[in-house]
């Protein structure tokens, strides 16, 4: 009887974490709207196109911008040697 | 239990993070440029002539066309890239200072400054070789909050750009056009390419579906890393499944010897499994959650960084596809259900006391 | 001197006159806001910016629409959509026009039917400054050009409810 006592008071209190967690959610989205349309001016008025997040090659720093076959850029048919590559992968041309 | 906690919080934490970063770029690279024309050169980016601009004015639906100046930067002191860009513009929110006004000032990103541990009014010093080098006084620096777009900025003046990297002169690194009617962006891309076969027009919607991939939860960044956790998973489900130890047995064995029917037996341990799969998977969620929107998913920056020498910490917006949560729910708790009913199944119909004497 | 200053008054009321009789009869085109709903589908406007048309009546009262071809209908109809107006009541129609999105007088511009230019209610007469219609037509398989004053009702495309994205 004990053990599923502690068992049910367990989830009742992941239940009302979780339910914090949400509300706290929802909280953080409308407090950071500022943030987000700060954000969209910087975009506009700098023209940016790419997050700033992997910075050791050209088509992982801007991955929309990079040429069709970037993982090869160096020379033709060279490896792709970065770790980054291999999470963000070259763009496939529209043209 | 602790094991299965953590496969869920893991799995959970890249769901959180991938879907809020594509989150944010959807909402924010819709304000980027309608449409890039670069030149390609020997399938590569590269300078256009900016006397391109005033054919691709012509177009009908162009309303303007502006060259934009900007280019790598290898810090041989601190081994990172910059972003060098020439812009100039008033004001922003998101920058403590100023922008650079006129020649000798620059606006530099968070990670730039804190690398090389400059500050506003400090100089900041770049030099590919003796002829080509600059001073530049830093008069603004991008806040940390808005790093993820700015972190290896360093903005400019045009002329201070172009004499660094030796730009020829009438030559800009790419051109943005500005399209009135966003519907007409298509055929004006179409005309560009018409007009100078050596161009690639990149229009927005390809900008922001290039993220919706990177981001994508089912590809790129996170299926990459999502199948380590799921085969970690695999392994600990199927070990459930093919070990079930002698105990385990005597104890159905016993069950049945006492009267319990199969169906009785499956229905403890549905429940047994469920109490565990819910306690595991509520449990991992809820770290899920505070691993990446309290603590930027830390565990998770060293791999994402690969090499990057300047890389943004994140501070993600808790944007929850509550889809993508029934999606890890089914994809953890209904195989460790099957996994503990089936070997229990198996026990149970066989004769209790060969399973007690096994 | 003295009749140069009464040359100079007269000149300033006659031109004060002048722009408020003008201002009268013409109207400026109006913005569409959140609430303004299009006559003829009942259909929000203001989502629409880059189609939006409308009706200015002499007594400044108004009618958004979702795009030119339900200005036409209502136009070529008013007493189905409002028994209290006549054409002879208008003071100015305004269209979007599709190349640079700005409002232009309906009388200035033309309007294309038959293309693969989608509207928020599907195929459109699309409204083209004069010297890009050509440019139009054949980028985008334009059949009939047609000014203003040369709308009939054979020539308003059929409305199949197309939400644009």
């Amino acid at each position: 009887m004990i053990k599923s006592k502690i068992f049910f008071s367990f989830i009742a209190i992941e239940i009302i974490v979780i339910a914090f967690l949400y509300t706290d959610a929802n909280h953080t989205i409308a407090a950071r709207n500022a943030e987000v349309q700060s954000k969209r001016e910087l975009v506009r008025k700098l023209s940016l196109t790419d997050f700033a997040v992997f910075t050791e090659a050209r088509y992982t720093r801007h991955p929309s911008q990079a040429d069709t076959f970037s993982a090869f850029q160096d020379f033709p048919s060279s490896m792709d040697h970065f770790p980054a590559g291999s999470i963000v992968g070259p763009q496939r041309g529209n043209n | 239990m602790f094991i299965y906690s953590i496969i869920v919080a893991t799995l959970t934490s890249l769901l959180f993070l991938t879907q809020s970063l594509k989150k944010e770029a959807m909402d924010v690279f819709i304000e980027a440029p309608e449409l890039i024309v670069q030149r390609m050169s020997a399938g590569r980016h590269d300078l256009i002539p900016v006397g391109y601009a005033e054919k691709i004015l012509s177009i009908p639906g162009v309303s303007s066309v502006e060259p934009r100046y900007w280019g790598y930067y290898y810090d041989n002191l601190t081994g990172g890239n910059y972003t060098l860009i020439a812009r100039n513009i008033d004001a922003l929110h998101m920058v403590k200072g100023t922008l650079p006004k006129g020649p000798g000032e620059c606006a530099i990103g968070k990670g730039v400054a804190d690398v090389r541990l400059t500050d506003l009014n400090d100089v900041l010093f770049l030099s590919i070789n003796p002829q080509q080098k600059v001073s530049l006084k830093v008069v603004g620096i991008f806040t940390a909050d808005s790093a993820i777009l700015t972190n290896d900025l360093v903005v400019m003046d045009k002329n201070d750009l172009v004499n660094f990297f030796a730009l020829p002169k009438d030559m800009a690194t790419d051109l943005i056009v500005h399209v009135s009617n966003a519907s007409e962006v298509p055929t004006i891309a179409m005309k560009i390419r018409r007009d100078y076969p050596d161009t690639r027009p990149i229009t927005r919607s390809e900008i922001v579906r290039t993220y919706e991939n990177v981001f994508n939860w089912r590809g790129g960044m996170a299926l990459t890393m999502f199948i380590g956790p799921l085969l970690a998973f695999a392994i600990f489900a199927w070990d459930k499944a093919t070990g079930m130890s002698a105990g385990e047995r005597q104890e159905i064995g016993i069950l049945k010897a006492i009267g319990w029917e199969t169906t009785d037996v499956l229905k403890l341990k549905f429940w047994e499994g469920m109490a565990i799969s819910l306690t595991s998977f509520l449990t991992g969620s809820i770290l899920a959650y505070i691993h990446v929107f309290y603590f930027g998913a830390a565990l998770f920056a060293p791999v994402l960084k690969g090499w990057s020498v300047l890389f943004p910490p994140f501070n993600p917006i808790p944007y929850i596809d509550l889809y993508q949560i029934f999606v890890i729910f089914f994809l953890t708790v209904i195989p460790y259900l099957a996994s503990t009913i089936i070997p229990s199944w198996k026990a149970a119909v066989t004769d209790p006391d060969t399973v007690m004497r096994s | 001197m003295r009749r140069k200053s009464f040359v100079l008054i007269v000149l300033s009321i006659v031109s004060a006159v002048f722009l408020s009789v003008s201002m009268a009869l013409a109207a400026d085109p109006l913005k569409p806001t959140s609430k303004d709903k299009c006559p003829v589908c009942g259909m929000l406007v203001h989502p629409y910016t880059q189609w939006s048309a409308q009706i200015i009546f002499k007594d400044g009262t108004y009618a958004f629409f979702d795009g030119p071809k339900d200005m036409f209908k209502y136009y070529l109809d008013i007493p189905k959509y409002n028994k209290s107006k006549t054409s002879a009541d208008i003071s100015d129609i305004y269209v979007t026009e599709y190349y640079s999105t700005k409002v232009m007088k309906a009388d200035g511009v033309t309007f294309v039917s038959g293309s693969d230019v989608m509207g928020p209610m599907g195929k459109e007469l699309v409204a083209i400054t004069n010297d890009k219609v050509k440019t139009f037509t054949s980028d985008h398989k334009g059949v009939k050009a047609l000014k203003f004053s040369e709308v009939t009702d054979a020539d308003i495309p059929d409305g199949h409810m197309h939400h644009m994205k």
